[in-house]
C-alpha cells in the first residue's frame, strides 16, 4: 500500500525548515563513500545486503522518474505514486539487472511499465493547472503568464489522449530525450516501431491541438 | 520521387535524414506540410516543463521509497522462503507431508513389534530365547494382537479354495520336504504329538 507525503508546495522565497518528532529520518547507515560509487556498484551493494546503497540509488534516479511518471499521467498525486512504485518493484527485481543497459534505462523501462498498468488499471487523475502556484511568473506580465499556463495545459491534455505506447515513446523522446533504440528496448519494441510510434504521436498532437 | 515515410520523417526531425533524400522537401508541398506539422507539435510539447515540487518533497518521497523498500525486504525474507511459499511448492510438500505419515501410520498398525530387533542368525540355528532376556522382547507373534488381528481380518476374506487356485494351497511332496528339514528331537516330538492325535475319539 502506498502512504502519500506531504505535497504543500512552497513560494519560491520563502524559507522553510521541518523540525520535530515527526521529521522524517533515513538510515544513516550508508557509507558516504557511497554517493561517489557508480551504479552498478551500488546494485552489487545492494544484492550483497547493503540495502542502505538502495537510498543512494533513489537519491540519484528520483527527479528524472518522477519527471517521467508526471509526463505519462500528468499529476503530482499519481505521479509520486508510481515513482515510488517503479522503485520498489525495481528493488524487488535487481536480481534482474544484468547491465547489458545502464541503470537508468532499467529504471525507465520498469517505470514505463509501472505506468502502462496504471493507465490499464484506471483513468489518471486530472489535475488542473493552478496559474502562480507552480510557475514562478513574476518576471513576466500576468496576461503572458496566463497564455503560457493555458497552453500548457492545453499540451498535457493532449499528450494525455494519447495512445499509451505512443505517449511513452513521444514522453521518453521529447523530454527525456533518450535515442531510438533505447526506447524501443524499453518498449520492448524494435526500433522502428518506437520512431513510428513517435510519428504518430506526433501526428496526433497535432491534431489535437490544431 | 516518392513521398518520405514516417520513419523517414523522424529522421528529418532528427537531422540524420540523408541530404539526397531531405531534397525531396524541395519540390514535395506535401512532404513539407507534414514536416513543418511534426515539428511544430515537438517544438509546442516541448515547452512544456514538469512542475517543480516543493523542495520538502524529494526528502519526504526517499523517505517513503526506503520504507517501502524495508517493508519489500521484510516481505521477502530470503529466497528459499519464498520458493517454499509458493503454491504448487506448498501442494507437494502437503502431499509428500500426508504420505510420509500415511506410510508411519500403516507401519505402525501392521508391523509386529520387535520384530526388527532381532538379530541376524547366521547358520539357521536358533538361539534359545530367554524370557527374562534383557534387551528382547517376546518373539511370539501371536502376543503382537494388533498385527495378528490384521492378518486374521484379511484372511477371513480368503476361502481356502481360492488360496489352492492362487498357488497358496499345499503341493506335492511339500509335508515331506518339511519333514525332511526336522531335527531327530523335533521328529520325535511330531510322532509323539501325532500319535496323541490318532488316539483321540473320533480321529
Amino acid at each position: 500500500m502506498l502512504t502519500r507525503a506531504w505535497t504543500g508546495r512552497v513560494a519560491p522565497d520563502w524559507n522553510v525548515r521541518v523540525t520535530g518528532a515527526d521529521e522524517p529520518v533515513i538510515d544513516q547507515s550508508s557509507d558516504p563513500s557511497w554517493a561517489e560509487a557508480d551504479d552498478s556498484t551500488l546494485v552489487s551493494l545492494c544484492l550483497a545486503g547493503q540495502r542502505s546503497a538502495f537510498d543512494v540509488i533513489v537519491e540519484r534516479h528520483r527527479r528524472q522518474i518522477y519527471q517521467l511518471c508526471y509526463r505519462y499521467v500528468g499529476n503530482h498525486e499519481d505521479a509520486s505514486d508510481l515513482a515510488q512504485d517503479a522503485f520498489v518493484r525495481a528493488f524487488k527485481g535487481l536480481k534482474g539487472f544484468k547491465g547489458d543497459s545502464s541503470l537508468a534505462t532499467w529504471l525507465y523501462r520498469i517505470t514505463v511499465n509501472a505506468c502502462l498498468n496504471r493507465l490499464a488499471l484506471k483513468t489518471p487523475r486530472s489535475e488542473p493547472l493552478e496559474p502562480g502556484d507552480r510557475i514562478d511568473v513574476r518576471a513576466e506580465a500576468p496576461e503572458t503568464a496566463l497564455l503560457r499556463s493555458e497552453r500548457a495545459e492545453e499540451v498535457r491534455a493532449a499528450i494525455k489522449q494519447l495512445p499509451p505506447k505512443q505517449r511513452a515513446t513521444l514522453v521518453l523522446r521529447i523530454y527525456h530525450e533518450l535515442p531510438h533504440d533505447e526506447i524501443a528496448r524499453i518498449l520492448g519494441s524494435s526500433v522502428g516501431a518506437a520512431k513510428a510510434n513517435l510519428f504518430h504521436a506526433l501526428a496526433n498532437l497535432k491534431k489535437v491541438l490544431r | 520521387m516518392t513521398h518520405l515515410t514516417d520513419l523517414e520523417m523522424v529522421d528529418l526531425l532528427d537531422d540524420s535524414l540523408p541530404a539526397s533524400r531531405a531534397a525531396h522537401l524541395d519540390t514535395c508541398a506535401r512532404c513539407r506540410e507534414t514536416a513543418a506539422a511534426l515539428c511544430d507539435a515537438r517544438t509546442r510539447a516541448e515547452a512544456v516543463n514538469v512542475p517543480e515540487p516543493s523542495p520538502l518533497f524529494w526528502e519526504m518521497f526517499s523517505v517513503r521509497v526506503h520504507d517501502a523498500v524495508r517493508d519489500a525486504a521484510i516481505a521477502n525474507p530470503s529466497g528459499w522462503l519464498t520458493w517454499m511459499s509458493a503454491p504448487g511448492v506448498r501442494w507437494a510438500f502437503s502431499g509428500a507431508l500426508l504420505t510420509l505419515l500415511l506410510v508411519a501410520g500403516v507401519w505402525e498398525a501392521t508391523a509386529p513389534k520387535g520384530i526388527s530387533r532381532v538379530p541376524h542368525v547366521a547358520g539357521g540355528v536358533v538361539p534359545e530365547i530367554l524370557p527374562d532376556a534383557v534387551g528382547f522382547e517376546s518373539l511370539d507373534p501371536a502376543a503382537d494382537e494388533k498385527a495378528w488381528d490384521l492378518v486374521r481380518t484379511v484372511a477371513d476374506d480368503v476361502s481356502w479354495d481360492d488360496g489352492t487356485v492362487d498357488g497358496m494351497g499345499m503341493r506335492p511332496g511339500s509335508a515331506e520336504r518339511a519333514v525332511d528339514m526336522l531335527t531327530t528331537a523335533e521328529r520325535t516330538e511330531l510322532a509323539r504329538l501325532l500319535e496323541a492325535e490318532l488316539k483321540q475319539p473320533g480321529a
